[in-house]
């Protein structure tokens, strides 16, 4: 048995990791959050559509109203263990504003209101061209959201976001598709910049920044390395003001999808250290979730007057 | 007065090899072992992780960043492994990881099940044998 003879691995012996990697992760008290794209779930919900191998269940006719109540729950039941698989507990499914048109569009509403072992939240993700966009985009956009995320590399933007009290989280890098090269798309991506008087307001407001790992997967070379260097501008400015930093992957497809462990080294590439970027993962958007929850709860009277207990109410 | 001078071990071998002694245990640098799982549509071939793995640290590290780490695989078969790396670079190894998107033409994820200070802790905590 390999695991009692460590040392036959060294000597490349085969027949050793004839294994499975365990699904469940060493750490599972703690929270961890990650924030995916809807198209994420539609992606894992096609390729659990391929593999099934039901009769009455073909992958092009599926439609919401199609799905019974039994695929409905397979679907969800995979979207589960792919997410408990990486480690997570909690999951941020993010989405343009506007209605999310997709076959698989009941799954993803069985997910936001089912109550599993992992739990989801529906999140916006919004990209404004200007201020004034983006503050009538929020208000309209606030009332259904759990999460509202706004990603931009325009610094006046960028500004308006900080500023923004009902925004939770900016991204203040961008994407545009590029040409394919070599089988792999190389993106177009380009990073803002913030000052200190942005990382003041972020702090004052209570919005984090955030930085995804999925533009850093599809680039490589000198975009990818510039776009690290322009990350890593933003990171001591933002620690020197205390502003929560979340380190996310912003997954769209299934093989852009990553662990905990994965986007804590992420952060800590970029510049964080350990411990903010495990909290980046955990702590940050727990607390952002909590908040905004008290908030929909009337728990949260104004900025800094909060109802503590249902007794101090009577 | 005789002095007492330590001459170190050495051996040579047939071939005109020297082989000193080894390290004292408290001089060697301490490592830590990533158990490692790869989710590609076809099993990934140990020689093409083995590229992967130093073409991605070369990539993201550098070279010279590549050596600091200490990065090496031990072991890999059925798309599970392990990978060894010094105990300061454990996040810029999982890092590197990370940043591995193809291997041999296919789309892959790697992901890190745990980091463990032995081979057999790494075995026996993340990887299962099969069922």
């Amino acid at each position: 048995m390999a695991a009692n003879n460590p040392n036959s691995i060294e000597t490349g012996q085969s027949n050793q990791f004839d294994c499975s990697v365990q699904s469940n992760q060493p750490v599972q008290s703690k929270r961890y959050f990650d924030y995916v794209s809807v198209n994420l779930i539609e992606d894992l919900c096609s390729k659990a559509a391929e593999n099934l191998n039901s009769d009455n269940l073909d992958s092009d006719d599926l439609d919401s109203d199609d799905l019974d109540s039994d695929d409905l729950f397979s679907f969800t039941e995979h979207v589960d263990s792919f997410f408990k698989k990486f480690g997570f507990t909690d999951v941020i499914l993010f989405k343009k504003p506007g209605k999310f048109d997709s076959d698989f569009s009941g799954v993803y509403h069985s997910l936001l209101n089912g109550d599993g072992a992992v739990r989801y939240y529906n999140g916006i993700e919004i990209e404004a061209e200007n201020e004034n966009a983006l503050h009538s985009l929020i208000r309209k956009e606030r009332p259904n959201a759990d999460f509202i995320a706004v990603r931009s590399s325009d610094e006046k933007v960028i500004r308006a976001a900080a500023e923004s009290p009902e925004a939770d989280l900016v991204i203040p890098v961008t994407y545009a598709a590029g040409r394919a090269q070599n089988g792999s798309s190389n993106l177009h991506v380009s990073a803002g910049q913030i000052n200190h008087i942005v990382a003041k307001i972020a702090r004052d407001r209570k919005t984090a920044f955030g930085f995804d790992l999925y533009p850093f997967l599809q680039t490589k070379g000198y975009r990818r390395s510039k776009l690290f260097s322009d990350c890593m501008e933003m990171i001591p400015v933002l620690n020197k003001y205390n502003v929560p930093v979340l380190t996310i992957s912003g997954a769209i497809s299934f093989y852009d999808a990553r662990g905990p462990y994965e986007c804590e080294a992420f952060g800590t590439l970029l510049g964080l250290s350990r411990e903010e970027s495990a909290k980046g993962v955990s702590q940050f958007p727990a607390e952002i979730i909590e908040r905004r929850k008290k908030q929909r709860s009337g728990q949260i009277i104004a900025s800094g007057v909060e109802i503590l207990t249902e007794d101090l109410q009577d | 007065m005789i002095k007492s001078t330590y001459v170190p071990f050495i051996c040579i071998s047939q071939n005109r090899c020297i082989h000193l002694e080894p390290l004292l245990p408290s001089l060697r640098k301490r490592k830590r072992y990533i158990a490692v799982e790869v989710i590609s549509d076809a099993p990934v071939q140990r020689n093409a992780f083995i590229a992967a793995v130093s073409q991605a640290g070369c990539a993201v590290l550098g070279d010279v960043g590549f050596a600091v780490c200490g990065i090496s695989v031990l072991g890999f078969e059925d798309n599970v492994g392990i990978v060894k790396c010094w105990h300061t670079s454990v996040s810029q190894t999982i890092g590197v990881l990370t940043f591995m998107t193809w291997i041999d033409g296919q789309k892959v994820i790697v992901r890190a099940a745990g980091v463990s200070g032995t081979v057999k802790g790494a075995q026996i905590k993340f990887l299962q044998k099969g069922n």
